[in-house]
């Protein structure tokens, strides 16, 4: 039941991103080398390549690819002559075992022009809206490469175009991002894919802010986003009106063996908190999505309604700092999410953790290595029977050299076999993995 | 509008130096605590221990508050620096980082360093605004998340770096934070020196106190031993390689000697730059990863 299949698929809006960076990296390179009298160039570049080895237990379908061996890098340059700003982060990853698995983003790409209080800004950015170190229900803006650390998925850069304001002590800014930037899907074979083994992820389709299925690269969004700090406290609040890619209608075709996300236009209210009470850190992370529903007119089935309930999501916790003799430094990390306003069943459909509980510990030698090993163990408070523990140690080799090393976890057996929903579609699926760096 | 800690008075929290390029200067850059000392030149008075009376504690804390008095007018600093670590063995790592440091009217200063190596922790930043009553307030940027973190400064005895400093050593050091005591006056490497005791009034502190020479001409420390909570001696640090910048004497070296486990660590200037304007602006949680 793809509509894909109707046109050629697009490289959502990601094309956009390559020609803003290309561009602005030529621009910049012209304008940096002239070195107007009087002007004061700076350009600093840095990055790093990495080999990343990734296994998953066994799960003997042949469809699947259990093993990844990639070649990442990413590179950044920053700019600033004058009032004059800019940045670019690009990001590539070719997997030797999953062609499909080749990824090249640009994650910003942006130029801004500053005028004393005031900052114009235009390209592509990151946004980044977390409070919160598992959950993140306000940090919905960019859209997600869904084969990546399922802890915390790589962005995707966001085309924009607005302006920062600052205040005392905060900033007021506001965006409006034209283009609709589609997630990366996992392909066939991973076995990160929500989809079954096997099963394909077509071209996900968008419902319009008329409620039609629209299929172009551009979609009206816009994001007003206040930052303000008062005494031990940090407060962040946003108005958000976009394309959620979050939370996505997903049609099913049993025969074609694939599935197709729909994205539907969200106005999402929410914002922040960290405050400080002595050696804890409090945080607060919470949204409020109220959905615009569509209609799609499906091959064999008619027209049909798509919609997903208003709910809200929420997520708080703590954090407790502690010393050892030795200069070491231990984080204690206590969190929990919760889907509000919806049922058990919708809960489940919204979002991979519905009502669970975060415990990790964060011990960080401060030694000459940088060793530092975080142990999370993430718990269904409503299903009981859902675990992802997940252990991640991180030490430099030395020479610009950096090892990672992480282990999960994940036992979240589905109640109706035929039917996962949330973290159950991942039960089993253990991963261990190795990332060795290089900066430059 | 600025922000006021809970547990302190109004103040007005302008910046200082600017309006003041001629006046007494400060560097606190990222030694902010090492700016603990008050500034003479020699076209500024010294300090004068001998004209201070009462009791050792009175005389510590005159002693305290007139280097304070002396301090004011810096305005900003910005400074280039490496850490070297040295451990038992003699082997050798370096770390990279810049400061920028702006003096506060009536409170503590405001700081922001920028780590530059090694690579994998580049463009870290840790912004702090210090307080003289009550903890200061403190962000860390994480280029890698482009995340600004709220933190909690209580935590200071913990490693900065993987060095023998500590956040302690290194953060606000400011009068109220201390009890004093007078011990003497005596010639330290030929310069005469006045010596005083301080105790921490922060329980989470990781010393019982510490004994500090302060350079009678720089108006700087020259040395201060730190004593552990069992009031054992665990680090020396000595401060070098003076120079004067504008009217002001600055160190461009501190070593810190950790006599338990026999570890060093030494920090050199690469550059030291006092009365920079700096705006308020950049000491701002939002200007963080500019």
């Amino acid at each position: 039941m793809s509509l894909c299949d109707q046109e050629p698929c697009r490289p959502a809006g990601r094309r956009w991103g390559i020609l803003a960076s290309i561009a602005l990296l030529g621009a910049q390179g012209a304008g940096f080398a002239c070195g107007e009298e009087g002007a004061t160039p700076f350009w600093s570049v840095k990055g790093e390549t990495a080999l990343e080895a990734r296994a998953f237990n066994g799960d003997g379908d042949s469809r699947t690819e259990d093993v990844g061996l990639a070649l990442t890098g990413r590179l950044e340059a920053k700019g600033s002559r004058g009032p004059w700003r800019s940045q670019v982060r690009l990001f590539g990853r070719a997997d030797a075992m999953d062609s499909d698995r080749r990824l090249a983003v640009v994650e910003e790409a942006w130029v801004e022009h500053r005028r004393g209080r005031w900052q114009f800004r235009a390209g592509v950015e990151l946004f980044n809206w977390s409070a919160t170190e598992a959950f993140h229900p306000a940090d919905v803006v960019n859209s997600r490469n869904l084969d990546s650390d399922l802890e915390s998925l790589e962005k995707l850069g966001e085309p924009i175009i607005g302006t920062i304001v600052r205040i005392p002590a905060g900033e007021v800014s506001a965006f409006y991002l034209p283009v609709r930037v589609d997630p990366e899907f996992p392909s066939a074979k991973s076995r990160l894919s929500f989809a079954p083994a096997g099963w394909e992820v077509e071209e996900p389709l968008w419902i319009g802010w008329d409620g039609e299925a629209d299929d172009g690269d551009f979609g009206d969004q816009w994001l007003v986003r206040v930052l303000q700090s008062r005494g031990p406290a940090d407060f962040d609040f946003h108005v958000l009106r976009h394309f959620d890619r979050s939370q996505p209608v997903v049609l099913v075709d049993p025969e074609r063996q694939s599935v197709q996300p729909v994205f539907l236009p969200v106005t999402q209210i929410g914002g922040t908190v960290q405050a400080v009470l002595g050696s804890w850190v409090g945080k607060l992370e919470w949204s409020h999505r109220t959905f615009e529903s569509g209609s799609l007119a499906l091959p064999g089935s008619g027209t049909v309604t798509v919609d997903q309930p208003d709910h809200q999501q929420v997520a708080m916790g703590v954090e407790y700092g502690t010393n050892t003799d030795a200069g070491a430094t231990g984080t204690w990390f206590l969190e929990a999410q919760g889907v509000l306003g919806v049922d058990e069943d919708e809960r489940a459909s919204l979002s991979t953790f519905q009502r669970d509980v975060l415990v990790g510990y964060r011990h960080d030698w401060n030694d000459i290595p940088g060793r530092r090993l975080t142990a999370t163990l993430i718990g269904d408070a409503e299903r009981g029977d859902e675990w992802l523990l997940s252990l991640a140690y991180f030490q430099r080799l030395g020479g610009g050299w950096g090892l990672d090393a992480n282990l999960r976890l994940i036992d979240a057996e589905p109640d109706v076999p035929s039917d996962p929903v949330g973290l159950e579609r991942l039960d089993g699926d253990h991963q261990l993995r190795f990332v060795f760096r290089r900066y430059f | 509008m600025f922000i006021q800690p809970c547990n302190s008075q109004p103040r007005n929290r302008t910046p200082r130096g600017r309006r003041s390029r001629t006046g007494l200067s400060i560097s606190a850059a990222l030694l902010t605590a090492l700016a603990l000392v008050p500034v003479t030149g020699a076209d500024t008075p010294g300090m004068e221990v001998g004209a201070v009376k009462g009791d050792a504690e009175a005389r510590g804390l005159a002693v305290a508050e007139q280097m304070r008095e002396m301090r004011r007018g810096f305005g900003g600093e910005s400074s280039a620096m490496e850490l070297v670590l040295i451990n038992a063995a003699g082997d050798e790592v370096t770390r990279r980082m810049a400061s920028r440091t702006l003096e506060m009217e009536d409170d503590g200063d405001r700081s922001r360093i920028t780590f530059k190596w090694p690579a994998d922790v580049e463009g870290t930043e840790l912004l702090t605004w210090s307080h003289r009553q009550g903890a200061d307030d403190q962000w860390l940027y994480l280029p890698a998340i482009q995340r600004v973190k709220r933190i909690s400064s209580r935590n200071k005895s913990g490693s900065f770096m993987g060095s023998e400093f500590s956040y302690e050593d290194l953060g606000s050091q400011e009068v109220e934070q201390f009890t004093y005591r007078y011990l003497r006056e005596e010639k330290l490497g030929g310069r005469d020196t006045v010596v005083i005791e301080r105790y921490p009034e922060d329980k989470l502190s990781g010393y019982a106190k510490q004994v500090v020479w302060y350079d009678m001409e720089y108006g700087r420390p020259v040395q201060i031993h730190y004593f552990d909570r069992k009031e054992e001696l665990l680090k020396i640090s000595t401060f070098g390689d003076f120079r004067k910048l504008g009217q002001w004497w600055r160190e461009h070296r501190i070593e810190m000697s950790n006599v338990q486990t026999h570890k060093r660590s030494v920090i050199t200037w690469q550059s030291r730059t006092l009365e920079e304007e700096h705006t308020i602006l950049d000491f701002e949680r939002t200007a963080l990863g500019d």
